[in-house]
């Protein structure tokens, strides 16, 4: 149940990030929504590993697919954000909004730069340096602080969903 | 058994690191370039991507078309509103092409005439039961320097003359009254005869009587002014001869004509004021007395009809 959940809000998520896209001009500030979804599976105890990692696979995909990157781009790095929050095993719940603002920009900051060197190691062509260094400075920068800003919403929207489905059966699976 | 179960979250982990790793190999790698598992990777990738893009992209269409529909609702009651706006500004332009249009044609018949005139406007009409105007009533008056006699004129025809004047309004005595009376020619033939209307209610009619029998007259002459009589200057259009009563004996014929000017449609006018009717020669003692209910020329003291214009005989 919570793992449908999970996968609806994160659906839900990326239509309204592309609905929002379409009315206004803030494409340069657009958050990444999903990240912090991707770091609360992974550093979710009730969740099992596998599951979580499933989980984290399914929002990378999304990810890929409504942002016309070429697939396995975001899916590889999702992934790979999961296990280094479940490998680091912080408890964002217990830090506290700025912890989690800040804590997500840096994620968000890493993943921005993953990013950009996968598509120069992948692509024969970056998007980009055409755009200046500064440009392509400034998106990934403002990307990142909008994915802090936006971070303590979406946790929140997440513990709703784990106290509405506290209690069940999937909840109780060994984690690491 | 036990080793995958042991490692189970660390193969589902490699796994999945892997999978994406191999998608994003194979599909950003040169076509020339790929090897088999490239193409097995991409081959078995292709359908799920499908899908899931399609689904996606599905979505995403009808949350814009909903987006979209909004605005286009919005679009459309501005379209409405801009679309009556402007079909209410088209109306109005209309009328302002219809009366430009009026209005040249009278600036034509008033550069026409000679000597001085001055455009009225038609301010009221007065009707009859069967919607025939029997009265006409302009904006220029004493003020205006107008008086009683005065030729009405319109950018079709002979309207007919001032009945009465006060302060600033007039009232015009129709060419169709029936205590009017004009001198009038018949274009073609040059016969002459007294114009008087019928004062019908139904329909707009004149009569020009006392022409001689063996006048050529036919249905469809045009039918002018003469100028004789100090009333209406030669060469305006009156109306029509619309039907001949040729009696089998008898000295004259009488012609029914339709007025050229369209009473019902009048909006402006040009009267004569000055120096634009022909001179005539008139003997008192050829001055008919006055009939009843007939206006009385104050400058003369003569009937309103064109005094002492009694059609000649050939």
């Amino acid at each position: 149940m919570r793992t449908a959940a999970y996968v609806l809000i994160a659906f839900v998520l990326m239509i309204a990030e592309s609905t929002v896209s379409t009315l206004f001009p803030i494409a340069r500030v657009m958050p990444n929504l999903l990240l912090p979804m991707v770091l609360w599976v992974g550093v979710s105890p009730e969740l099992s590993m596998g599951r979580a990692a499933i989980l984290a696979f399914l929002f990378g995909y999304l990810l890929d697919a409504f942002s016309g990157n070429p697939m396995g781009l975001q899916t590889f790095l999702a992934v790979s954000a999961f296990l280094l929050a479940r490998l680091g095993g912080l408890r964002l719940a217990l830090r506290g909004r700025p912890f989690q603002m800040s804590f997500t920009a840096a994620v968000a900051m890493t993943f921005g730069l993953a990013l950009l060197a996968l598509k120069a190691i992948f692509e024969k062509r970056v998007a980009g340096p055409e755009l200046g260094i500064g440009y392509v400075a400034g998106d990934w920068f403002l990307t990142a602080l909008s994915t802090g800003f936006c971070a303590p919403i979406v946790y929140g929207m997440l513990r709703v969903v784990d106290a509405a489905t506290g209690g069940r059966s999937d909840e109780t699976r060994a984690t690491t | 058994m036990s080793f995958f179960r042991r490692f189970r979250d660390a193969i589902i982990s490699a796994a999945l690191l892997a999978v994406p790793f191999f998608f994003l190999n194979a599909n950003l790698k040169d076509p020339g370039r790929m090897t088999v598992l490239d193409r097995m990777i991409l081959t078995a990738s292709a359908p799920i991507q499908y899908v899931a893009t399609q689904f996606a992209h599905g979505v995403s269409t009808v949350i814009e078309d909903y987006v979209y529909l909004v605005e286009v609702k919005a679009d459309n009651e501005k379209f409405r509103a801009n679309n009556a706006y402007l079909r209410a500004e088209n109306s109005q332009l209309l009328q302002y092409r219809a009366e430009n249009k009026r209005l040249r044609a009278l600036l034509g018949v008033r550069d026409s005439l000679q000597g001085e005139s001055i455009t009225a406007q038609v301010i009221s009409k007065e009707f009859s039961p069967f919607f025939r105007v029997i009265r006409v009533a302009l904006d220029r008056g004493d003020r205006d320097r107008i008086h009683q006699g005065m030729p009405v004129v319109s950018s079709e025809g002979l309207v007919g003359q001032i009945r009465r004047t006060w302060s600033q309004y007039s009232d015009v005595l129709l060419t169709v009254d029936r205590t009017s009376a004009i001198d009038v020619v018949i274009q073609r033939t040059g016969a002459r005869g007294m114009l008087r209307g019928t004062g019908e209610t139904n329909r707009y009619l004149c009569r020009i009587e006392d022409l001689g029998l063996s006048e050529d007259v036919k249905v469809g002459d045009l039918i002018h002014t003469s100028g004789h009589g100090q009333r209406f200057p030669a060469g305006l259009l009156v109306g029509r001869v619309a039907k001949l009563n040729k009696p089998l004996a008898g000295l004259f014929q009488e012609a029914e004509v339709k007025p050229a000017a369209n009473f019902s449609a009048l909006e402006e006018v040009v009267i004569l004021t000055a120096g634009s009717r022909s001179e005539t020669i008139l003997n008192s003692a050829e001055t008919p007395p006055a009939q009843d209910n007939e206006p009385i020329d104050p400058d003369l003291g003569t009937p309103v009809e064109e005094s002492g214009s009694a059609p000649q005989e050939p």
